[in-house]
């Protein structure tokens, strides 16, 4: 920490901060065209359709171009030496477990560069209130271990998790393996139906760790650590989850005008804001909603959502199904 | 027009919470911009 008259010196002098911001930016620009990283750039522009297995193996060689690596590390050290005022342009994703920074940070990928110490990981364990969970993010990463620490692994498996992902209390998740690992292990893990739980460790882990959003399963899910059945699940989808809390904003609001963006949502992806979107067109505008909710009584790929949407119809719009019945029966 | 109260409508069987929601993170598992590391319960 700088402190006392260093620090009075600095905010009182103009140029010296303009010049200390000169340096960062340059840092910035020096950082984007390290060679691996500027490989790895060019080659997520030459994969733009890609899906999450390309995006990863380009993200592989980049994690495992220990020379690369260690280059946008020196670059750091390099310009927090020369300016103790100096502060990485890259963002910090760091929890009280751990301290990362984001080495690239884009929407089809992020890779971390993460240390997390075995006093957090003990203290998180000790100091546990309630019960745990073994967690499935839905989303496909590789880990890759520059400093091992001396830790435990153990390894998990749930059901694959896909479209027509039903939560159900009699889904297990399973232990396949329990080993430590070596220093430069990388690990590939498709978050829909592989895990991983750090048992122990005796050194602070160092990793990087590569993550797309593409391909991901439609949910994360959770399994009690006692028993292994289902315990949750939430959604991998954070726009998704956004425009969903948006469209309740439109409802409350009653904004009617907004029924287009309603119908649009209704062929969201995911099973959960489907139905999520109806819910809300529903309850704006129950008349413009009803046509949908027939069509997603019939046609909607996923069960539960049918279920619902057939409840819905027999319990708030009886008279206009039956007729309706009627007359798929008797079309003449 | 006919409304709808809200509450009324049913659920899915399958309850899913929004992106990064409290229910992820309760239960220790760690989600933070992409982090996902799990620590064993002792």
């Amino acid at each position: 920490m700088i402190v006392g008259k260093a620090l009075a010196g600095w905010l009182a002098d103009e140029k010296e901060q303009a010049r200390r911001t000169a340096e960062t930016e340059d840092f910035a620009r020096r950082f984007q065209a390290i060679p691996a990283r500027a490989a790895l750039e060019e080659g997520l522009r030459g994969a733009e359709t890609g899906g999450a297995d390309e995006i990863l193996e380009l993200a592989r060689t980049f994690l495992e171009d220990d020379s690369g690596i260690r280059e946008c590390v020196d670059e750091m050290i390099g310009a927090a030496s020369r300016n103790p005022y100096f502060q990485p342009t890259l963002r910090t994703a760091s929890t009280a477990l751990h301290s990362g920074l984001l080495l690239y940070d884009g929407p089809r990928l992020t890779i971390m560069l993460a240390v997390m110490g075995p006093d957090a990981i003990a203290a998180k364990r000790v100091f546990r209130q309630g019960g745990a969970s073994i967690s499935f993010g839905g989303q496909k990463s590789l880990f890759r271990f520059l400093k091992a620490g001396g830790a435990v692994l153990s390894f998990w498996e749930a059901p694959d998790i896909g479209a027509d992902f039903a939560g159900d209390a009699t889904l297990r998740c399973r232990l396949t393996e329990r080993r430590p690992i070596a220093d430069g292990e990388t690990l590939a893990i498709d978050g829909a139906r592989q895990s991983f739980v750090i048992e122990h460790a005796s050194s602070p882990l160092v990793y990087l760790q590569a993550l797309t959003p593409l391909d991901a399963a439609p949910v994360m899910s959770e399994f009690d650590s006692i028993t292994h059945a289902f315990a949750g699940a939430s959604s991998t989808d954070d726009a998704g989850s956004r425009i969903g809390m948006m469209l309740s904003l439109l409802r409350v609001m009653d904004r009617k005008d907004a029924v287009p963006l309603f119908v649009e949502m209704l062929a969201a992806p995911h099973f959960y804001a489907r139905w999520h979107a109806m819910r809300e067109f529903l309850a704006l505008d129950a008349q413009e909603a009803l046509p949908h909710l027939r069509k997603m009584a019939e046609a909607d790929p996923h069960q539960e959502v049918r279920a619902a949407a057939s409840q819905t119809l027999r319990a708030f719009f009886p008279e206009q199904t039956a007729q309706q019945e009627l007359a798929e029966q008797c079309p003449n | 027009m006919k409304k709808l109260d809200i509450r009324t409508l049913p659920e899915l069987k399958t309850k899913v919470g929004a992106y990064g929601s409290v229910k992820q993170q309760e239960v220790g598992g760690v989600v933070c911009a992409g982090v996902f590391i799990i620590i064993a319960q002792s």
